[in-house]
Order: C-alpha cells, then structure tokens, then sequence
C-alpha cells in the first residue's frame, strides 16, 4: 500500500469519508502520521463548527444578560453559570446519559446519542457560555457617547445595535 | 447503616433510598469528594508557592535565573493541559525509577528498555510490589499532586510576574529613596502590595483548577468520576442487595451539581478577599469604595 | 525545578528503602473489579465474586499474604508486567497472544461459551455489535464482519444494547447469564452460542516462576479435593462445566 493511497483512504476517515476500519497490522510511518493527522482534523472540525455557531448564540446571551427584564436575564444567568461553572468532562458525561434517558421519551433525539452530535451539542453551548460572557464584558465598555450619537442620529433600536453598538462590542471583545 | 437495612428487598421509597445511600460502597463514594478537595487543599498553596518562586526567578537580574523562570512560564503554558498531564505523570514515574534504578542496582546487566516495557529492578520499584495498598495510592496522589503544582503553578508564575509590574513604579522609588535595600522593597512594599492586581488572575485560576479536577479519573486516581460510574451502572440483584437500572445519568446531574455549588461559593469568597485587598489601594476599585463610605 | 524533583526522588528512594526492610512478602493481586460473577464490587465497596474466593482460598493455602488491587481492564496487561501487581486474577483467557507478554498458571476455569444477547432473539448479529476492547470477543466481532463497538467496561457493553445504540453485545455468557434472568424479559438470547478461547488462568510475569509453580500447585490441590468444584457450583450454578 503506498502512502498515497493510505492518504486516500484514512486522510478523511474521521470525518466518516473513506475506510472505516482501521489497517490492522504492519503500521508504516506514513499510516500513523495519516491517521494521527486525520484526527487532528476532526478536532479542528469540532473547534470551528463549535466556535461559529456559538459564536451567534453567544451574542444573544450576552444582550440578554444585559436586558432588564428579570425574565430574559435569568435564563440567560443560569445558562452561562451551568457552562461556566462546571468542568466539560463532566458535561460530556452528563449529556450523553441524558440524551440516552430522553431517547426513550421522544425518539426524535436519537441521533444525538451517537458521540459526535452529543459531544459537539456539549461544545457548542460551553464556548457560546464563555464567549457570551466576553461578549457582556465587552457591551458594558461600548462608550456610552456612542450609543447617545447614535440616538441623535435617529437609529432605530435594532438599527442601532447592528450598526453601532455590534461592531464596536466585537472590537473590545477581539483580544480575548 | 440503619437498624432496618438489615433485608432491602422489603424495603420502598424513601426508606429504600436511605438505605441504598448509606452502604459502604456510597462512604467511598463520599470519600472520593475528600480527595478532591484534599487535592485542591493542597495543590493551591503548592501551585502558588511554585508560582511565587517562579515569578521571583522571572523577574531576578540574574540572567540564567531569569531565563530559568521565563522559560518554564513559556513551556508549560504552551503546552495543553491533558498532553502534559498525561505525559508528565508517566515520565515522573519512569524517572523517579530510573533514578532508584541506577543507584539500588548498579550490577544489573540487562536493558531498561524492552520493546514497550519499561523494566527496572524489584527493588527500584516505586512504591515497592510488596509495599500495601494505602502506600501505592498515596504515591499515585502525590504524583497528581505534583503534576497539578508544575501546571498551575506556572500559570500563577505568569500572573504573579504580571502583578509584581503592576505595582506603581514611584512605589519602589520611594522606598529606595528612603534608603530600603533591593530585599527590603520587595518584602515590604511590592509583595503586600501585588496581591490585589493577582487575584482577578488567581482566582481566574483557582476556577480552572476546580474545573481540572476530574482529570484525576484520567490518572488512574479512584475518584469521583470512578465511583460515578461504577454506582450508576445497572446492577443485577444476585451480585448486590440493591439491584437498580441505569442510574448513571442521576450520579453525573449530582456531580455537576456539586462543582456548581463550589465554583458559586468560590466566588462569592473570592469577592469578599478582592473587596478586602482593595481597600486603601490606589486604583479604581480602591478609589470608589473611599467614595461610596465618605 | 529540576532541583526540587531532585529532592523528591531522593525523599521517594529514601521512603522506599524503610520500607523495604519493614515488610515481608506480599503479592498484590490486580483485578478488574466489573466482570460479575468473576469479580465485582460488592455493597461494602469490596472486591467480591469467585475469583475473590479462589484467590483468598490460594493464597491460605500458598501461606503468602495477598493484597487485592483494582485495575482498569484495558491497562490490566501492561501494568502486571511493569510490576504495580503481581498476578492477574480477572477471568483472563489464555490466548496464544496474551502468552506471548506474560505467563500463565493452568486453567482455574473451563472453557465457556460466549453468546450475543439483544432485545428481539432475531437481532441482527452482522449489525453493530457492542463488546469489551481487548477481550476475545472484540477480536472475534472484529473478524466476523459485524460492526465492532467497543467499550472499556463490560457494563457498557450491555446499557449500549439497552439504549439501543448496539444490536447486539456479545461476551461471556456466565457474565451475561445473570442480566438476562434479572431484565425480565427485556433482554434475550439472540443466535447460537460459540465456543471462544481456551481456558481461564491467573497471569504472571514471565520472570516470575517461582510464584507461578506456588499458584499451580495450589490450583492442582483444589482441583484434586473438589473445593474448586464447590466454588464454579457456588458462583455459575448447578450445571456449569466442573473438573
């Protein structure tokens, strides 16, 4: 097997493309770096499917932890607190059981329970958790002149947000 | 544990419960909780002090010093946690034998390498074969132990060194000008002083720190984790008193239960000490509590 | 910092060295402590079952004091042969594979059946099949074209047919025997039981001969007087295989 065709067949494995077993013996230099590599792919996989989607949900939590009304900010506290406050192993375990149970009740779960949806469910909430909490630190120091220039200008709420208080909230949070 | 547990099968709901939660099995469970925070009780004050020494050499104008501390601020963040946790623990081990190795069994003529195995002399062993069962798990705390000091306390290090450049420069300079000496400048006026630009930092760390414990189910430590799985597991009534099905998911929802409240209660005394250290400082914070009393 | 782990080797070897002197002879007896009825951690957080019993009974009879140490099964090879335990006492097969890195005793247990076990007695063995990593029957599932699903528990083996996520587990059937009778019904024997691996031995480091003769000896006296026999009855019931 030359290690062209090793990379044809395991460069994408653990994205479900190519072989699915694993060769079984007589292990080349060039099959372990594939195979190594190629888990490292799925990692970065996760990181950036985890990151930009997060990414969406972690400004909503930002803006709703800094909303007034106690109904939208509590959620969003406990939400950030739960992902914040507890080690992700510990979520990883926690969700698999609980997707497992809530598979019997509505079979519409079922494939969350496979490791990968399960695992990348868990992520998704925990970076949108860390960076809604970025995000609030940041909307705090957007400058209130801003947000005042903005009013005398005439932009309407949502207008103001997307325009004004957004792109500026992004720039403070960058460096973190 | 209770004068009625003696026959569960004839037992129902709470009492049942009562019962089920108190066998022997359940204490060690329970004890599982007092070795993380036995862990945690003895891993913060030895990350920090390794921190402390660190920032100390850091910052030292010694120069083979000061690169001693830079650079083990730069290896060990730079590397993930887990790859040095899992690596680390192992090259200890293998080198806390190698050691006993070569001064207890100095006529032994066969490789230490052999394929995968690593094999020394019996009496180089650490701990002992023949060495009992509480000697072998305190030796694999030790090590975890150690392991979560190298970690943190590089971190803390790097927060230490930031903190000690924190400290207003005339400070120093007054000082000096009074005629302190180097040692004394430090003692007296930048160590009392540093604390308060640390501890956003420290206790950004003290967080992670609770979070890494679970780690220890990794090192082969019997922790939390372990027992977790082992209890929640079904059980089939010939092999236990108290047959149940899958309950894992109850045992994990109570674990991330408990790291909730201690990361909460963490915080809230954190707050405490920071609204302690701040007061008379000259910074923001320290400026508005003197406002918010006068 | 090289320093200090300087000094903690020195404060190990010195703490190694007492104790080197204080203690007699002990073997450390290294089990998985999840295979009920082999071995099992019972409601006083002890390691129970008929390899509890047996490995008591051999080291009465060896006049050695025994230690017992829970392993993860899937580490349970390399740590014997590093030396963290002496003997491996966990329903071990003796495979030709396994003989190669370590030494076995002769067979305290016969050679047994394995069997798939499902919801439906009609499941699909060449479907995914769920079993304990590194065991016979991994290897087994492996080669017969079924979709391997592996678990580092055998516990896990069986709640993944439970939930669904395999079609089948497949493991020994003395370890499966008693879920099946206490799921009522929910689980069932699926297809035909095959007869997989050799005997069950203790394992043990291949340097260790001395220790391996002891063991053996012992293991032919309980063969020869029945108490062996009297053990398999109490743990796998009336009809399982005796010597």
């Amino acid at each position: 097997m030359s290690c062209w065709e090793t990379l044809a067949d395991y460069g994408l494995r653990s994205l479900g493309i190519g072989e699915r077993l694993l060769p079984r013996s007589d292990f080349t230099l060039c099959q372990q770096v594939v195979l190594i590599g190629s888990g490292m792919l799925w990692n970065i996989y996760f990181g950036t499917l985890a990151l930009l989607s997060g990414f969406v949900l972690a400004t909503g939590l930002a803006l709703a932890k800094a909303a007034k009304h106690p109904l939208i900010r509590q959620p969003a506290l406990w939400f950030i607190f739960v992902f914040r406050g507890s080690p992700l192993f510990i979520q990883f375990f926690f969700a698999y059981f609980l997707f497992l149970s809530l598979k019997q009740v509505y079979p519409i779960l079922t494939p969350f329970t496979s490791a990968w949806a399960g695992a990348l469910v868990v992520l998704f909430f925990n970076t949108a958790a860390y960076s809604a909490e970025i995000f609030y630190g940041a909307l705090q120091s957007v400058p209130k002149g801003d947000i005042e220039a903005a009013d005398a200008y005439g932009f309407s709420g949502a207008r103001r947000f997307r325009r004004i208080i957004w792109p500026t909230m992004l720039r403070l949070a960058w460096p973190a | 544990m209770f004068t009625y547990c003696t026959d569960p099968a004839a037992l129902e709901g709470l009492k049942w419960l009562s019962c089920y939660l108190t066998t022997a099995k359940h204490a060690a469970f329970y004890q599982s909780f007092g070795t993380v925070l036995l862990l945690l009780a003895v891993t913060a004050p030895a990350s920090l002090a390794m921190g402390f020494a660190g920032a100390m050499a850091a910052r030292a104008r010694f120069a083979p010093l000061s690169f001693l501390g830079k650079g083990y601020i730069a290896i060990v963040r730079g590397v993930p946690d887990i790859a040095f946790f899992l690596f680390f623990v192992i090259a200890l081990d293998q080198g806390i034998e190698y050691l006993r190795h070569i001064t207890l069994c100095p006529d032994w003529d066969q490789p230490i390498r052999q394929g995968n195995d690593f094999i020394v002399c019996q009496a180089a062993k650490a701990p002992l074969g023949n060495a009992p069962q509480w000697v072998h798990e305190v030796y694999g705390f030790g090590l975890a132990v150690f392991t979560f000091a190298i970690v943190f306390g590089a971190f803390a290090a790097n927060v230490l060194f930031g903190a000690m450049r924190a400290v207003p420069h005339n400070q120093l300079e007054t000082a000096a000008a009074y005629g302190m000496s180097p040692r004394q400048i430090f003692w007296r006026i930048l160590v009392p002083q540093m604390w308060v630009y640390a501890l956003p930092g420290l206790s950004n760390l003290w967080m992670v720190l609770i979070k890494a414990t679970p780690l220890l189910f990794l090192l082969g430590v019997e922790d939390i984790v372990y027992w977790a799985r082992e209890l929640g597991g079904t059980k089939t009534p010939q092999f236990t008193e108290y047959p149940h099905g899958d309950w894992r998911m109850w045992y994990f929802l109570f674990l991330l239960v408990f790291y909730l409240a201690f990361t909460r209660a963490s915080e809230i005394v954190l707050d405490r000490i920071m609204r302690r250290l701040t007061r008379g400082q000259a910074t923001f914070g320290g400026e508005a509590q003197r406002k918010a009393a006068a | 910092m090289k320093k200090l782990i300087l000094t903690v080797a020195a404060l190990a070897l010195s703490a190694g060295m007492g104790m080197a002197a204080s203690h007699g002879k002990t073997i450390r007896l290294g089990t998985e402590g999840a295979y009920p009825p082999y071995n099992y951690i019972d409601d006083k957080g002890e390691i129970a079952g008929f390899e509890r019993d047996l490995g008591d009974e051999l080291c009465k009879r060896t006049e050695l004091t025994c230690e017992w140490v829970k392993n993860d099964w899937d580490s349970i090879i390399p740590n014997l042969v590093s030396g963290n335990y002496d003997v491996i006492i966990a329903g071990m097969s003796i495979t030709a594979e396994r003989d190669q890195i370590i030494d076995f005793s002769q067979d305290y247990y016969p050679p047994t059946a394995s069997t798939f076990v499902a919801k439906s007695a009609d499941a699909d063995l060449k479907g995914v099949v769920s079993a304990q990593t590194s065991t016979i029957q991994a290897g087994y599932i492996a080669e017969s074209g079924a979709t391997l699903l592996e678990f580092a528990t055998p516990e896990e083996t069986v709640a993944a047919v439970r939930n669904g996520e395999a079609d089948a587990v497949f493991a020994d059937w003395d370890y499966l025997k008693p879920i099946v009778e206490a799921s009522g019904g929910e689980l069932v024997v699926a297809g035909e039981p095959v007869p997989l691996g050799g005997d069950v031995g203790l394992g043990i480091r291949e340097s260790d001969k001395d220790l391996r003769d002891k063991l053996d000896a012992a293991i032919t006296a309980m063969k020869a007087d029945g108490s062996l026999n009297t053990l398999l009855k109490k743990w796998f019931g009336e009809e399982t295989a005796t010597y």
